[in-house]
């Protein structure tokens, strides 16, 4: 009888895994949203960048424009607004300023201060500026959509650096070797460069099926975990160093905590995640649930 | 008991387990009598038979008694056929996999039991091929053909199962071109001096058949039909020949301006062209239809916009806005001010076609918010654009839990 009993649990047990346990764990937990004010209200938030654990800005393309959240209390409220000269294709934080790319002016601008004030940055002729990180170095890797290259700029946008990475490239980050990462959306891909930014690895990121994957946004933690967004199933996928997956979060949806056609993503000091929520209307906050309770 | 159990067990399954370990003239035919009810439509009488079917194995595909899948086969139809030919395994890990073979569905090309052609083939080249690719019949009709094409030769150029190259091609399209066309001195004077022996051919010249003299494809650009490509390019004996004089959005914005300013101007680009990338989707020589678009709009779309995914909709139980639908009906290709580049807000968008459902629904716009994220509400709060698991395209399979999803009172009651 014990045996029998044995038998069935050993046999539920190998089913359950092989139907539900195939799956990467989830790992990380809705924190908060930020939907701005009423007067001041987020609708095509595309990009973010935390300057700390209480504050942090996002670009809306519904203007354009840059607004500042600052946390008081326990809420998330607009403390800036400002017009940009054109469309954000992404916003950084470099330890000073937040810096945002805009292509259709074809430079960068850096927004600090209280209240803000922009210094605009140019950029070599004939670059057109895609995504953006920030270089440890003390500058930024900026892709340049026309020359189909990554850039790395001093902070007074001079070229020390580039090569040349393919089309389609819709986020970078700067990895602690001094290599960087490029997310490719039409390969659901995230390529590897290493220290000398040569092309090292080519890591394929699964899509919820039967949707490819589409990364848009990346992010690297002090633990080297890579975080990149996917577009298309709104999810967002949490890499090992060598680009396994080691968990998932969020997923398409309307409900605080779901996403809806995200398009970028920043970490804050304390290790939320703060993704901009561009279908949502919104930007929400994440935590690893996977680690411990996060300050 | 238990030894009764297991010898009426062991008489039971003893036709079909045991048929090899009978004596001589005990042994069951199993072939013959299956053929007593099923006649197989004639296959035995064609000239091949697939090799169970000439030997009487039926039992090799089909379980006589009871299965899970149709016609009583023993397992589904592309794991089944992979049992003996395993070498169709190493095809589905190449990049390109023709959709038959990657669906299991060996049974469109081949015929399981016998048929006159070599390969079981249900058809010939291109009449087997035209049965799905439906545009053969058009190009069949241009006045220019190739002459594999011509003469129904698919396999000259295309592998039937899978290949590394784009479109299953045998090899790269330069390598298949000059097996016949060699790059002799008389392809580069063809080629106004410019050394095109390792170029992709069918950026200009369609493969297959051409209403043009040199099977250029459809439509030529002004400044490739003069001749002069020092146009666009540095000279044939310069050291980088193909090199562009200046950017591509430079150049291509000397005569279409203001496509190019809307493409790198636009708020929400399309990644390419707000680059001003206009060759990912353009060709600057020859292209299809006034666009000049690299292959036809559907199927450049996909080309990125992986089909395996929300257009093809095979996860989705509904799909939606497949088959001859234009993307760029709803998409805007050059970029536009609206996220998803589309070209106007969802609710004029979607009622422009669905003008009567547009007249009476659940009330939509900026002054009512989705109680869910806050955004106004559209069509596509609840439906979905590509393919939907539930009916009439809803997000939700059970329409009531959608609904109830912002109407909790309603659930409460």
């Amino acid at each position: 009888m014990m045996m029998r009993r044995g038998l069935v649990v050993l046999v539920v047990s190998l089913g359950s895994t092989l139907c539900f346990g195939a799956g990467p764990p989830r790992v990380l937990t809705w924190a908060d949203t930020l939907q701005g004010s009423a007067d001041l209200p987020l609708r095509w938030p595309t990009a973010v960048a935390a300057a700390s654990n209480e504050e942090l800005a996002i670009v809306d393309a519904y203007d354009p424009r840059l607004l500042r959240f600052r946390k008081v209390g326990v809420s998330w409220q607009v403390s800036d607004v400002i017009s940009l000269a054109g469309h954000a294709a992404d916003l950084v934080y470099d330890g000073s300023a937040y810096v945002a790319s805009l292509r259709t002016v074809k430079e960068l601008v850096a927004f600090a201060g209280d209240p803000l004030e922009e210094r605009r940055i140019n950029l070599p002729p004939n670059v057109v500026p895609g995504s953006l990180a920030v270089s440890a170095a003390g500058g930024y890797l900026l892709f340049d959509l026309r020359g189909q290259r990554v850039l790395r700029l001093n902070r007074n946008g001079q070229v020390q650096q580039q090569v040349a990475v393919g089309a389609h490239v819709t986020a970078l980050v700067e990895e602690s070797s001094g290599g960087f990462l490029a997310a490719v959306a039409d390969r659901g891909q995230v390529r590897r460069y290493n220290a000398n930014w040569r092309a090292t690895e080519t890591w394929d990121l699964p899509g919820a099926a039967p949707v490819p994957a589409w990364p848009v946004g990346l992010a690297v933690d002090t633990t080297g975990s890579t975080y990149v967004v996917d577009r298309h199933s709104g999810r967002i996928l949490v890499l090992a160093r060598r680009g396994s997956v080691a968990g998932i979060g969020a997923n398409q949806g309307w409900e605080p905590g779901l996403l809806l056609f995200p398009s970028g993503i920043a970490i804050l000091p304390n290790g939320l995640l703060v993704v901009a929520d561009e279908g949502g209307g919104r930007a929400q906050l994440f935590r690893r649930s996977d680690r411990g309770s996060t300050p | 008991m238990r030894v009764a159990t297991l010898l009426i067990l062991g008489w039971l399954l003893l036709p079909v387990a045991g048929r090899s370990d009978l004596p001589p003239g005990h042994q069951i035919d199993v072939g013959a009598i299956c053929l007593d009810c099923h006649d197989l439509d004639g296959a035995l009488e064609a000239r091949f038979q697939h090799l169970p079917v000439q030997q009487g194995q039926c039992d090799d595909c089909h379980n006589p008694h009871v299965s899970r899948f149709a016609g009583l086969l023993n397992q589904q139809p592309g794991s089944l056929c992979i049992t003996c030919h395993g070498q169709i395994r190493n095809d589905l890990t190449k990049t390109e996999v023709h959709l038959p073979v990657a669906q299991g569905k060996c049974t469109y090309c081949h015929l399981p039991h016998g048929g006159n052609n070599r390969g079981l083939l249900v058809e010939l080249g291109v009449e087997l091929c035209g049965t799905c690719h439906t545009e053969i019949a058009v190009w069949k009709e241009r006045r220019n053909q190739h002459a594999p094409f011509a003469q129904g030769r698919c396999s000259t150029c295309h592998e039937p199962h899978s290949s590394s190259e784009p479109s299953l091609l045998v090899a790269s399209s330069a390598r298949i071109c000059s097996g016949c066309h060699p790059a002799d001195g008389s392809l580069r004077e063809a080629h106004s001096g410019y050394p095109v022996a390792r170029a992709d051919c069918a950026q200009c010249h369609d493969p297959h058949s051409s209403a043009r003299d040199g099977l250029f494809r459809e439509t030529v650009h002004a400044p490739f039909a003069s001749g002069v490509c020092t146009t666009c390019h540095l000279g044939p004996d310069s050291r980088d020949p193909f090199a562009l004089v200046s950017t591509i959005d430079q150049l291509c914005g000397k005569c279409h301006g203001d496509q190019v300013t809307e493409s790198l101007q636009a708020p929400f680009p399309h990644v390419p062209a707000g680059g001003g990338q206009c060759t990912e989707c353009h060709n600057p020589h020859s292209g299809v239809g006034s666009g000049m678009l690299k292959t036809d709009s559907d199927r450049l779309c996909v080309s990125c916009h992986n089909p395996g995914g929300a257009l093809s909709g095979e996860g989705g139980r509904y799909v939606t806005h497949t088959g001859d639908m234009d993307c760029t009906i709803c998409h805007q290709a050059h970029g536009g001010e609206r996220p998803l580049l589309f070209a106007d807000n969802t609710v004029d968008l979607c009622g422009s076609c669905h003008t009567h459902e547009h007249g009476f629904t659940h009330p939509l716009g900026e002054d009512v918010r989705d109680p869910r994220n806050g955004v106004p509400m559209t069509c596509r709060s609840c439906h979905g654009i590509h393919h939907a698991p539930g009916e009439r395209y809803l997000h939700g399979a059970d329409q009531k839990e959608l609904c109830l999803g912002c109407h909790k009172e309603i659930g409460s009651r």
